[in-house]
């Protein structure tokens, strides 16, 4: 199980979602995709994401200025 | 109003007399609203001020009372600007705050949705309608973008889930499909046409890995099939290099793949002279090239060489495969094709037994001819092919088919049968001999048949030479005593015949002796065509033939002296004739047939002791089949006489021997030498004619003869020939013979016809006349006793004159003996007695060579 890191801060919706299903495929079932973004609807396309390809959001976490730090297991 | 008022409409010489100014006598025109000069100015004050204030009215009227008027004016005028300027002022700094206040509301939603956030609204309300109509614009531009982002994150959704699935589907999850529905028509249809696709990859893979699973279950099929089949197999890729190789083709040529990496390392030992090699080379491959799955190549039967020394006989049968393999069989037929070819000989030798024997070979099933072999076609008249298929029955002579059909169910099978031939007219006799075998699983006959009709003829053909033996001996006895009396008879008849020739040429015509005389010389000629008959029996030739018609010598017969006497011997006997008006020529001796039909006759009086009728019929004939007795019958026109009597008939037992010289059951005494009915026979066998009896006894008996017919007319009778024309013209003609009255004879004939004649008494006398005499003609008789003969006499004579001519007369001489004289130089052979006539032209005729 592996985490990888995906730095999407400064990064329009809905890059950061397209960015995330271009990466599902590198990803092994139980790898975690953490994604840190800034976009006003990142946490909510993600969410939208996950639950659409059956993936697991483990956790949203607020940091400053309005940066959203989000686990996705695969 | 003063007198120094100077009035506007006069000094501008207005007629607008709308105007307030023209109509008012006193009024102040430059301070009165509504005047009309400038008019694009009224109503403006300030406009209006600086106007009138230039004006020459206003300056020419101006006086204290109207500058006060004017300057109140002017300052009311200015209090109400002032007042109006205030409450601008105020006015404008409220709109300022509120402007401030709207627009930095606006900067904020702007700057949220400047970070993407398309969810900011702000109120609406606002005293400014810039500021109202700008935050109305920011929150539609707000509400805008957030459709956008929606769109655009229903995109990207819809294009992650698209790409998830892919990326399944990729991984081998061909159960991955598109769920999630969008109310955006073109990511709905993208998800049909994906899901559909994955569907249709999906069932192709699903197909594809059947097939593949099929393939592998092929292969190894295949593979087990190859490697336990019981002949050779190999896969050779196009370029004739080896792919796989079974067991059997290494156990057969002795080769691994290794040996033979490809198909010439491979012909190169399977061929070591190199027989094939060129063939294989131009021609086979040249067809294995062209060949395709769906064209089926020959296969090719070859010896090869294999690794062990071994010439081996193989069957290739090449397939060529969809991917352009060569998938080849190979067969050891080499002791196949050893005993195939020790089978193909023995056929060969057999059919070559059976083909070329002279018995006829046969197999016939349900009476259906199957095979026979040439010698038994040719029997028939038949080619092979003719006759199989064909039912046997057809084959068979009818009589005898059910004694044939009978003998099939015996044990033995052994027969002699007379089969059909393609020609009708001829008969086949046959020994067959059949077995019973099993023929196409079924019971048949093979059996053989010999021809044995020569055989058969010749036993009848020996039978008949011993009876014609018996005859010939019996004819030798006649010929002894007939020969022995003949030339003493006939030189006595001589007399007879030649001297009433002589008297009746120096008698006159109306003398009474010369009926007498000519009946002196037919009774002569008649008795000597008695001797020359019984001559001719015992010799069995025709001496004089000639175109006679079979009715004249009947009806010449009818009128005879001999058929007078033989009707005073048999008074209740009745003759009748039914003779063919139109009845053919045939060509013979008119003695011999008178007396043939004079026997005939004869021999029918004699069987009627209580009378009764004979009948003579004539007719002409065409036979074409054979006639009873005869196997074969010379096909043609035939003169038929048949003679029937209704007497007592012949015995069944006398049948066969009733043309036996010396076979008479006649009363001895009366009639009947026992020569009468071989004298028939034997005239009809040398007309080449046919005999045929028919008897009953007490009933009667029929004698039907059959005379070849002659198309030629019927010779007139001879008349008498002028003689002049073979008188002599005095050449001398020597006469030899022994017997006096015959010297006597011809001399006297010569002389009579001019010839200087000298005789001779022997052969002797006449060489020894030659020795000192010249003659132009000998007239030479052939036997002479004692002494010389004709034959030697004429033999010295032509010594001492070679070139002698001479005529040779005889009344009884062997046909060789003239012969031979001929053969030596002499001229014709005449006959005696002679007629005067007959010596006359032959003569002058031997003279005038």
């Amino acid at each position: 199980m592996a985490v990888v890191m995906l730095d999407m801060l400064g990064v329009r919706c809905p890059h950061p979602v397209l960015k995330i299903a271009v990466m599902a495929p590198e990803m092994t079932p139980g790898d975690i995709l953490e994604v840190l973004g800034d976009c006003p609807t990142f946490e909510k396309d993600v969410r939208v994401y996950c639950r659409r390809m059956g993936k697991l959001c483990l956790s949203v976490m607020d940091e400053s200025e309005n940066k959203k730090r989000i686990q996705i297991q695969f | 109003m003063s007198k120094n008022t100077i009035l506007c409409w006069e000094v501008f010489k207005c007629r607008q007399m709308d105007c307030p100014a023209y109509k008012s006598k006193e009024l102040h025109c430059w301070l009165h609203s509504g005047t009309q000069c400038r008019g694009e100015i009224q109503g403006k004050f300030i406009e209006k001020l600086e106007m009138c204030l230039g004006c020459e009215v206003f300056k020419r009227n101006m006086g204290p009372t109207e500058m006060g008027a004017t300057c109140e004016l002017i300052i009311k005028q200015f209090n109400h600007y002032r007042s109006d300027i205030e409450r601008r002022d105020r006015e404008k700094a409220e709109a300022t705050r509120e402007m401030e206040a709207g627009l930095s509301e606006v900067f904020e939603a702007l700057k949220q949705i400047s970070k993407g956030d398309p969810t900011v609204r702000i109120e609406e309300d606002s005293g400014l309608d810039l500021i109202r109509r700008l935050k109305q614009f920011v929150n539609a531009t707000a509400e805008n973008l957030g459709e956008i982002v929606d769109l655009s994150h229903e995109f990207a959704m819809g294009l992650a889930e698209h790409f998830d699935v892919l990326h399944r589907v990729t991984s081998g999850d061909l159960s991955a499909r598109v769920q999630s529905t969008s109310e955006v028509e073109l990511l709905e249809s993208l998800k049909t046409v994906t899901n559909h696709m994955i569907g249709s990859v999906a069932l192709e893979i699903d197909e594809k890995r059947r097939t593949e699973k099929d393939l592998r279950e092929s292969e190894s099929r295949f593979r087990m099939f190859a490697e336990k089949a019981p002949m050779g197999i190999s896969i050779m890729q196009p370029d004739f290099t080896f792919e796989y190789v079974n067991p059997m083709f290494t156990e057969i040529f002795g080769y691994t793949l290794e040996d033979i990496p490809d198909r010439g390392s491979w012909w190169q030992k399977a061929d070591p002279g190199g027989k094939y090699r060129e063939y294989h080379e131009r021609c086979w491959e040249e067809e294995l090239m062209a060949a395709t799955p769906e064209k089926e190549i020959r296969p090719e039967k070859l010896a090869v060489t294999c690794g062990n020394g071994e010439e081996k006989i193989i069957n290739f049968r090449p397939v060529i495969l969809p991917d352009g393999k060569i998938f080849m069989t190979y067969a050891d037929v080499t002791e196949q094709t050893r005993s195939e070819e020790a089978i193909k000989e023995s056929e060969e030798k057999y059919r070559m037994l059976v083909e070329n024997i002279q018995d006829g070979v046969f197999i016939h099933q349900d009476g259906i001819i199957k095979y026979v072999n040439g010698a038994m076609a040719g029997m028939l008249g038949y080619s092979p092919e003719e006759v199989i298929d064909q039912p046997v029955e057809n084959f068979i002579a009818p009589e005898e088919w059910p004694f044939v059909e009978e003998q099939l169910h015996t044990e033995k099978r052994e027969y002699t049968v007379r089969m059909v031939h393609k020609d009708p007219k001829i008969s086949v006799f046959v020994r067959a001999n059949a077995s019973v075998f099993q023929y196409r699983n079924r019971m048949a006959y093979i059996g053989t048949m010999k021809d044995i009709t020569q055989r058969l003829r010749g036993e009848a053909e020996k039978k008949k030479l011993e009876a014609q033996l018996q005859r010939s001996r019996q004819m030798e006895a006649i010929g002894t005593l007939a020969g022995g009396v003949a030339h003493d008879l006939n030189n006595i008849l001589s007399g007879i015949v030649s001297y009433p020739e002589l008297l009746l040429m120096d008698l006159a015509r109306n003398s009474p002796l010369r009926k007498p005389l000519l009946t002196i010389q037919r009774s002569g000629e008649k008795a000597s065509a008695i001797v020359q008959d019984l001559l001719t029996l015992a010799r069995r030739a025709v001496s004089s033939v000639e175109v006679v018609n079979l009715n004249d010598i009947i009806m010449d017969l009818l009128g005879s002296p001999e058929l007078e006497r033989l009707q005073s011997f048999h008074p209740s006997v009745r003759i009748e004739t039914e003779l063919a008006r139109d009845l053919l020529n045939l060509s013979g001796s008119p003695v011999h047939l008178s007396k043939t039909v004079m026997n005939l006759i004869s021999n029918a009086a004699e069987a009627m002791p209580e009378g009764g009728t004979v009948k003579l019929h004539t007719a002409n004939r065409y036979i074409d089949q054979a006639i009873r007795g005869y196997d074969e019958v010379e096909e043609g026109d035939y003169v038929i006489l048949t003679v029937t009597d209704t007497g007592i008939g012949i015995p069944q037992e006398d049948l066969d021997r009733i043309f036996e010289p010396f076979f008479t059951k006649k009363v001895m005494g009366r009639s009947g030498t026992g020569l009468g009915m071989a004298v028939v026979w034997g005239t009809v066998k040398d007309h080449h004619g046919y005999i045929d009896v028919v008897s009953e006894e007490n009933l009667g008996t029929a004698f039907t003869l059959y005379f070849p017919a002659s198309r030629e007319d019927a010779g007139k009778k001879a008349l008498p020939v002028g003689l002049e024309r073979f008188h002599g013209r005095g050449e001398s003609v020597l006469v030899v013979d022994d017997v006096l009255e015959q010297r006597e004879i011809a001399a006297a004939i010569l002389t009579k016809l001019g010839y200087n004649v000298h005789t001779a008494a022997s052969g002797e006398d006449a060489v020894a006349y030659l020795q000192t005499n010249k003659v132009d003609l000998l007239l030479l008789d052939m036997i002479m006793a004692p002494g010389m003969d004709g034959l030697e006499a004429y033999q010295r004579m032509l010594e001492i004159r070679p070139g002698q001519k001479a005529i040779v007369a005889s009344g009884f001489s062997l046909s060789s003996r003239v012969e031979e004289i001929q053969r030596m130089g002499a001229g014709p052979y005449i006959k005696k007695p002679y007629s005067l006539e007959k010596i006359a032209m032959t003569v002058r005729s031997e003279l005038d060579k």
